[in-house]
């Protein structure tokens, strides 16, 4: 691997206005994206361009314009450099016929591994995806989660340093999906693989990634730490036993900026002085205080937008 | 007193693997181990190798039987078909064959989208395509070539002095392989061409053999010859009847068979090869073996996720 370090992290992907464009229609527009050691969401609704990334990260497509560096390789190095890549795809892509470890050491040796290694991890990735008691059923024969599971192994079999995951828990129960981010994190965390998930979910991106580049409309709208998104904002949420309009009126009339939020009210703080005023309001309009508490920022707030 | 051994078992966790990476080579080697397992049914159950494993075993029964014929009626010897007419004889099982064993090195890996998986290794769609290719090449020459080499073996066993017989005879293996290899490019190149254009196995095997019984027929009809009052054989199509017979898929390596054993056939569509400079169904055949194998190197060329 020969991916640089910037401020103590290792940087695994970079782009630099990428742009990919399919005729008349861009799907990527001109878009930085830095892809860090660790577990990183690529948040975006359907036809984002998370799907058109991702297959410029892997060299499947050429960028119509901008420079992609995967792992310090350039385009010419991209093939050699999926050797330290893996992906699992959104898709149904496993063979029903064979059996999950004939299939995943069949992968490990396409990878590049010799056939006696890869008949050895091709067992022990089984085992840490908890299928090393079925491993000798054909494929065929799963179900949904354990489908998922083949996928995620074969993606883990060559020991990659990188690992795209798109949509990894699509089709999966609830259940089902718990086990599979549990396994995404394990795999961040403890196997010391990097992740890069890709879905359209933002409580399963919150749930297990670290840093989350959001995508819009083939632009990046945001990149950050996932803390920074969730972090504590300037509003405190006030739950009061009842009238939220004589509150919110009152608020007004001594300027400060407050609003309804269905039962609750929200205040905009200036400076601390104005939880005087809060509980001078509340108390003159008669209301019970249940609670008050600074709100955290969420999720879905980025595609909210900022007035939400 | 025996001291009770105990041994306990510890979970070291995820080992990261820091062993050799062989690269591109590895990669290719193990596709062509996988689809030279899967054409022959080899680690699949009986049902999966129980046709290959007949279909190669009536390629090399008329070697036996010519043997044996060689060793009963030994005066009889001269009038047995020999290593010249041995594939002509078994065309149609090898061709049957590849029919079968094409569409499974090729179709399973589209229907199944495991082709998305081979795509981000670290291998190109050209050495996915050039593996698949090479192994089917493989089986279908081995194939191609197992009854006229225990022809061969069974020959020079039933001679009377097997060193004199290898000595009069070799040329028989040059060209016998000589004439495996044209007859084995075409059977690898166009039955995988065709596959390429389904993901069911079923349907194409009938395509292949459609394709091969189809232009068969079309030369055969276009290039039949009728009796004239002088009692010649003259093509229906007259000067067009050679053009037209080098559109069947079987009449070309035919004629280059017989061309290296330097026979003459009276097929009169081979005839009417024959009417040709010899280079000209060689070329023909040339460009039609680069041409589908270019096409078909541009399908995996356009092949995404």
């Amino acid at each position: 691997m020969r991916s640089y370090m910037l401020a103590g992290v290792a940087v695994l992907i970079e782009t630099e206005s990428l742009t990919k464009r399919y005729g008349s229609l861009t799907a990527l527009d001109a878009v930085d994206i830095r892809v860090e050691e660790g577990i990183t969401g690529l948040l975006g609704p359907n036809g984002a361009g998370k799907s058109t990334a991702i297959k410029l990260f892997l060299g499947l497509l050429k960028p119509s314009n901008g420079t992609i560096d995967v792992m310090g390789s350039g385009p010419s190095e991209r093939v050699t450099a999926r050797a330290r890549l893996g992906y699992m795809p959104e898709h149904d892509c496993l063979p029903s016929m064979v059996s999950a470890t004939e299939f995943l050491t069949h992968m490990a040796q396409v990878s590049g591994l010799p056939p006696t290694e890869a008949k050895v991890r091709a067992a022990d990735v089984l085992r840490h995806v908890s299928l090393d008691e079925e491993r000798y059923r054909a494929i065929g024969g799963y179900s949904t989660g354990m489908k998922q599971r083949v996928k995620l192994a074969q993606a883990l079999v060559h020991d990659p340093v990188l690992v795209l995951l798109d949509e990894p828990t699509a089709g999966l129960d609830p259940a089902g999906r718990e086990e599979m981010l549990d396994l995404v994190k394990r795999t961040g965390r403890e196997f010391g693989i990097s992740i890069l998930l890709s879905s359209h979910l933002m409580g399963e991106v919150e749930e297990t990634c670290g840093r989350i580049i959001v995508l819009e409309d083939g632009r990046v709208t945001q990149a950050d730490a996932v803390s920074q998104f969730t972090r504590e904002t300037d509003e405190v949420v006030i739950d009061v036993t009842g009238h939220q309009e004589a509150i919110v009126a009152a608020m007004r009339d001594r300027h400060v900026e407050a609003s309804i939020d269905a039962t609750s009210v929200v205040v905009k703080l200036k400076d601390e002085d104005e939880y005087d005023v809060i509980r001078d309001v509340v108390a003159e309009a008669g209301a019970g205080l249940r609670r008050m508490t600074a709100r955290r920022g969420e999720l879905r707030d980025i595609f909210r937008g900022p007035q939400g | 007193m025996t001291e009770e051994t105990r041994g306990e078992v510890y979970d070291l966790g995820y080992q990261p693997y820091d062993g050799p990476r062989e690269g591109r080579t590895r990669s290719l080697k193990a596709l062509w181990v996988n689809s030279v397992r899967s054409t022959l049914g080899i680690g699949r159950g009986a049902l999966a190798w129980i046709i290959p494993g007949l279909l190669i075993g009536f390629t090399i029964l008329p070697a036996v039987g010519i043997v044996a014929a060689n060793v009963i009626a030994e005066p009889f010897a001269e009038a047995l078909p020999g290593h010249p007419e041995y594939y002509q004889g078994v065309f149609l099982v090898l061709f049957v064959f590849s029919a079968i064993a094409a569409p499974q090195v090729l179709c399973p890996d589209r229907r199944d989208g495991v082709i998305a998986l081979y795509l981000v290794r670290p291998i190109t769609a050209t050495d996915y395509i050039v593996a698949r290719w090479a192994a089917l090449f493989t089986v279908m020459l081995l194939v191609v070539l197992a009854g006229q080499t225990l022809l061969f073996s069974g020959l020079i066993l039933a001679a009377g002095d097997p060193v004199e017989y290898v000595r009069e005879n070799w040329t028989d293996v040059v060209r016998f392989v000589a004439s495996g290899i044209v007859i084995s490019l075409l059977l690898t190149t166009i039955p995988l061409l065709i596959s390429s254009f389904s993901t069911r196995r079923v349907i194409a095997a009938l395509m292949i053999v459609g394709s091969f019984f189809l232009t068969t027929a079309f030369a055969a009809a276009l290039s039949e010859c009728e009796a004239t009052r002088e009692g010649r054989c003259e093509p229906v199509t007259r000067e067009y009847a050679r053009w037209f017979a080098l559109t069947g898929l079987e009449q070309t390596p035919t004629y280059v068979n017989d061309q290296i054993f330097g026979i003459t056939d009276d097929d009169p569509r081979l005839n009417a090869l024959g009417d040709f400079h010899p280079a000209v169904p060689g070329a023909w055949f040339g460009f039609l073996m680069v041409s589908s194998g270019a096409l078909l190197w541009r399908r995996y060329q356009r092949i995404g996720l």
